[in-house]
């Protein structure tokens, strides 16, 4: 497969990233314009994350070319790539492509059997489609924050582009399905419009269809002691441990931590155990201390339970777990390695180990070898319009 | 503005032809819980053909009907403690272009339907195994629901505010769906690739990794000495960028302003003589000066509805949006004009009701509906008719094979409520605000 990329924000950049690490040829396209397009347009997910350390993450394993697509002849070079493409991904925001100049017609001029996967926060149809967003309001949208928290704080967002980055996978599926419906569709490119709310609102589907079913809305829990009557998260020795116990009763808890004076009796009820959490409180942290966080959790495994280290990412870039399942790519740039995260299964040529560090490079550099490429007769025909035809 | 209702087909979900790439490509699902389920569901949803495999014992249908993820799949029901049913089970994934499973690798080995045992059957079989940690490592058969695989992967440690312990997604399926997602994409990258080559494969995926593969950025910035740390809603680049509390029980805004015209924008309507401090004008200026400028903001914010602010604000193009509660999804008009969910008719009533809305497939095709949500298939209710179009097994076989315990079956289920979470608002009229058909005799 062959895709090109027109990403500003990170949901066709995290798209583009995951279809290069299964080994399709991705062509990133840079250009002032579409930043432009998606920033003063009054659509779209706005950039805000996209820096030079997300670049090493999100643009590894890519081509790169930069055009100026302010300009007629930038746009006709972009329709003589997009030709040479199966698809093409984007998350300029609704109505991004037709702003930019570059509508679904002109991009399929010297390619009918284009398919257009078009990113957006809000999809291209319906009355939010105009809307502006980041990272914080496409959440807010899609649910999740809502019960994301402490009851006593304002909702929380989760850490990080999540929405985003779903919605790029999501842009990633779509494009094998794509491929897929050729027989399907013919020689005629399809459009799919995917929404950054409505993939961001799967991921808390339960909590929806639990209105639906029994009229159920949904909280922020308790501080400190919450639903299960004691602590989800507690410092061990080391760090913090996560402890989820859904099907193992306080008692069972209780033991397995030694805790053996609050055993049976009021402490089975986890309403006298959050009256009583200070006494109790005293005595997990004592017994917490006695650890590490990895030791608990493999003590619990050992017992069916489903804690786990809360680990941070400097944590993981040396964990045996992952280390073992050459998890991490390397990426250099300067002959400095870096690590990023690869595909959360082994891909041929990908891992068991690895594939060598790849070797990132800034765009110019890459449009330089582009021309080369071009002027030596390279069939993919990357163009610059600062170079003319001949390019 | 049309209501939704059990009648309402939504936006391109009927009646033009189906968006069905996967149309003839057969699953076989060793599945439980909602991570693998949720993929499956998803190719369903393309086209292919899923039978989910249950053991025979009827197990608890509420979080199974109520999660989604069995939609649009047939079940059958065998006994793996049974060799006739181990062979049945091998003679199903001969038939089947797709074999997953989200158990522990001790689980399938005992069955000697681990991946190996797999591709001996077929060399062209694509083999998916989900566990929580994958395979090989320490953790490699340690058990897992997806709130541990997020802490393990590494997102709760950034999650929260500064000075709180790491605070978990308020979803309990986060990781869950999120591994489903790239479970649909591992196996339709498979096919693909074995549609170009002719061969098999096995994807061995790690819900952790799934996770960890979302903190990219964060991994970067900790190799390049840049601190990490738990930042609540705030951004490292937007000031100010808050989630504010609007007049009604737990309604909020989120407002994120992104370029300094924005913030003068913001000024402009709040009308707060404090905000137009010089030293706003400025992202750095605003950073440092974050908390007072929330507690301006929340005094404002808290005497207006979410919905009506969140307008207001966008139209003078600043970024914001009302936080969702969980029944305003169905009656938002945009969802329903963009026919986001899709209303399950259901067999046998459930919870009062003969269907119940479900998110559709959240993508749009030119030229192509999406297909209708099938109905939730309990256990072994597709037993005779997989076995007859996958093995050529007739009826009265099948019928021995139930009478003799190979296979299960379950005619009806039991639809059990669970118990709310604590403190939480139950609404008991959420069916009628749905505009569902009430079930006969349900008294509704």
């Amino acid at each position: 497969m062959k895709v090109l990329e027109l990403s500003v924000g990170g949901a066709a950049a995290f798209a583009g990233m995951v279809l290069a690490e299964l080994r399709e040829d991705v062509i990133r396209v840079e250009s002032d314009a579409l930043a432009e397009v998606q920033g003063h347009g009054g659509a779209g997910l706005l950039s805000e994350h996209v820096d030079e350390h997300a670049g090493l993450y999100l643009h590894r394993g890519k081509r790169t070319v930069v055009v100026d697509l302010t300009e007629e002849e930038g746009r006709e070079a972009l329709a003589r790539v997009a030709a040479e493409c199966d698809v093409l991904v984007e998350d300029l925001g609704a109505g991004g492509l037709e702003r930019l100049g570059t509508p679904p017609e002109s991009l399929r001029r010297h390619h009918p059997g284009l398919h257009l996967i078009r990113l957006s926060p809000f999809g291209q149809s319906g009355p939010r489609a105009g809307w502006r967003a980041t990272e914080l309001v496409v959440q807010a949208l899609g649910g999740i924050v809502q019960s994301t928290g402490f009851a006593d704080d304002p909702p929380l967002r989760v850490t990080g582009m999540p929405a985003q980055m779903v919605g790029g996978l999501n842009a990633a599926i779509a494009a094998h399905a794509a491929v897929s419906a050729n027989p399907q569709v013919g020689d005629q490119g399809m459009d799919i419009d995917i929404s950054l709310e409505e993939t961001f609102a799967e991921l808390w589907q339960r909590h929806l269809a639990q209105w639906a079913y029994s009229g159920y809305h949904t909280t922020r829990e308790p501080r400190g002691f919450g639903r299960q009557g004691f602590p989800h998260t507690a410092m061990s020795s080391d760090g913090w441990l996560y402890m989820l116990a859904l099907h193992q009763s306080w008692d069972e808890v209780a033991a397995f931590f030694g805790l053996d004076a609050f055993i049976g009796g009021p402490w089975e009820d986890p309403e006298w155990r959050r009256e009583h959490a200070s006494e109790l409180g005293a005595a997990f942290e004592a017994v917490l201390a006695t650890r590490t966080k990895e030791e608990w959790f493999v003590a619990a495994a050992e017992r069916g339970y489903t804690f786990a280290p809360v680990l941070a990412p400097a944590d993981l870039l040396t964990h045996p777990q992952y280390a073992v399942r050459s998890y991490f790519d390397r990426v250099v740039v300067d002959r400095e390695e870096t690590q990023v995260p690869g595909l959360p299964f082994p891909w041929p040529g990908v891992q068991g180990p690895r594939a060598p560090a790849q070797e990132a490079q800034p765009a110019e550099t890459l449009v330089d070898s582009s021309r080369t490429r071009a002027r030596e007769g390279d069939p993919d025909q990357l163009r610059n319009s600062g170079e003319g035809d001949d390019a | 503005m049309t209501l939704p209702g059990d009648t309402s087909t939504g936006d391109g979900i009927a009646p033009q032809p189906a968006f069905s790439p996967l149309t003839g490509v057969r699953i076989l699902s060793f599945e439980a819980a909602v991570s693998l389920p949720s993929g499956t569901r998803l190719l369903a949803e393309l086209g292919a053909e899923v039978v989910r495999v249950v053991p025979p014992q009827p197990g608890e249908a509420y979080i199974g009907i109520v999660d989604g993820v069995f939609l649009s799949k047939q079940c059958i029901a065998l006994n793996l403690s049974d060799p006739r049913g181990q062979d049945l089970a091998r003679r199903l994934a001969q038939a089947a272009d797709v074999v997953s499973y989200n158990f522990r690798p001790h689980v399938m080995q005992a069955f000697q339907l681990a991946p190996d045992d797999l591709l001996d059957l077929r060399s062209d079989l694509i083999v998916l195994q989900l566990t929580g940690y994958g395979t090989p490592g320490p953790w490699a058969d340690f058990g897992a629901f997806g709130p541990s695989t997020e802490a393990a992967g590494g997102l709760n440690a950034l999650m929260g505010n500064e000075g709180d312990p790491p605070v978990r997604v308020g979803s309990g399926v986060f990781a869950d769906q999120l591994s489903g997602r790239w479970a649909a994409l591992g196996l339709i990258a498979a096919l693909e690739r074995r549609r170009r080559t002719g061969e098999g494969m096995v994807l061995d995926l790690s819900m952790a990794e799934c996770v960890t593969a979302l903190m990219g950025l964060e991994i970067v910035k900790a190799q390049a000495g840049v601190e990490v740390a738990r930042q609540g809603n705030r951004h490292p680049l937007f000031a100010p960028q808050g989630i504010y509390p609007c007049r009604g029980d737990d309604h909020w805004i989120a407002i994120s302003v992104t370029r300094d015209d924005e913030w003068h924008a913001l000024v402009d309507v709040v009308g707060d003589a404090r905000l137009r401090d010089p030293m706003y004008a400025t992202v750095s200026g605003r950073r440092d000066a974050h908390d007072a400028i929330d507690a301006s903001l929340a005094i404002w914010t808290s005497a207006r509805g979410k919905d009506v602010l969140a307008a207001e604000l966008q139209a003078r193009g600043i970024p914001s949006a009302p936080v969702r509660h969980v029944d305003e999804p169905y009656f938002d008009p945009h969802l329903v004009e963009r026919g986001s969910f899709d209303y399950v008719q259901h067999t046998q009533p459930i919870a009062g009701f003969m269907s119940h809305p479900h998110l559709a497939l959240p993508w749009r095709v030119t030229g192509f509906g999406r297909r209708r949500l099938g109905d939730y298939r309990y256990v072994g209710w597709d037993n005779a008719s997989v076995l007859e179009r996958w093995l050529g097994i007739g009826p009265a076989e099948v019928d021995g094979l139930e009478t003799a315990g190979v296979l299960g079956r379950s005619e009806r289920f039991e639809f059990v409520h669970r118990p709310p979470a604590q403190g939480a608002r139950v609404d008991g009229d959420a069916g009628e605000r749905l505009g569902l058909t009430p079930a006969e005799g349900s008294g509704r």
